[in-house]
């Protein structure tokens, strides 16, 4: 489902949506990076209109899912990395 | 624990005793640690409180915010206690019952935001005035929000559970 693009008085906005999965923790980054935790195998990212590209995994069996979104406004995607892979413990 | 400007480390916290919670703070400045006068907000003793930190912010070099949760009776989630050290002097605020206690996050202007806060989606703290903040399409009910601030800028992340909605679990930015 599309999302609406809504931002609030205050400067808050919608980013994207994850389609199941409870997020659990968000960590930003310095250099842009956002990693977001979910605990459930299929946490990921819906595509909302002007974010850009996201990637769709399934995932089953393996907790927490960690979504990482690159920083820069050209690279605009999220991308799994699951508890098991080397670049998870920079989180 | 927090960072300020300055180089100066910040710890916070509670030693539960038989005639009360000892609050402390202290500061590392890079070479030793420095005891801070512990506050002594009035807590609700008839009760038998316990006072649960749930975080601290260093919004200046001598300013410090803590957030906890006095828990009373079993009651869930408590009260807000919002404790202010200005590096002279402690003062605090008493949240309404059940108003419960979350993060501190800095918004990189010498505020911090506040989340899990008297069922606001999220609470703005500026000066000494708290306001609360309605995140888009959220639910009437006030979302458990994490949060993280991209260091050193005004930009914050948030994420949270959206159960009342049929966009589900949502992520927000700011700034």
């Amino acid at each position: 489902m599309p999302l609406p693009r809504r931002t609030a008085r205050d400067g808050w906005r919608v980013v994207t949506a994850l389609a199941g999965g409870l997020p659990t923790d968000v960590v930003a980054l310095k250099d842009g990076t956002v990693w977001v935790a979910g605990d459930h195998p299929v946490t990921r990212p819906t595509t909302p209109r002007r974010e850009g590209r996201c990637v769709a995994v399934t995932r089953d069996g393996s907790i927490p899912v960690v979504w990482r979104k690159k920083g820069s406004e050209n690279d605009r995607h999220w991308t799994l990395r699951d508890r098991d892979a080397p670049s998870n413990s920079r989180k | 624990m927090t960072a300020s400007a300055g180089g100066s480390v910040w710890v916070f916290g509670t030693n539960p005793l038989p005639q009360g919670n000892e609050l402390r703070l202290a500061r590392w400045d890079g070479r030793r640690w420095h005891k801070i006068p512990s506050p002594e907000p009035p807590l609700p003793e008839w009760e038998d409180p316990r006072v649960i930190v749930t975080d601290l912010v260093a919004t200046g070099p001598s300013d410090v915010w803590v957030a906890a949760n006095i828990e009373v009776a079993d009651e869930e989630p408590g009260y807000l206690l919002l404790l202010h050290w200005n590096g002279a002097a402690w003062s605090w605020q008493r949240g309404s019952k059940e108003s419960g206690s979350g993060q501190l996050v800095p918004d990189g202007r010498g505020g911090f935001w506040l989340t899990r806060v008297e069922k606001d989606d999220l609470q703005h703290m500026a000066g000494r005035r708290r306001t609360p903040v309605r995140l888009p399409l959220a639910g009437d009910h006030g979302v458990n929000l994490v949060i993280s601030q991209v260091p050193g800028s005004t930009r914050v992340w948030g994420v949270g559970v959206e159960s009342e909605t049929e966009y589900g679990n949502l992520i927000w930015s700011s700034g």
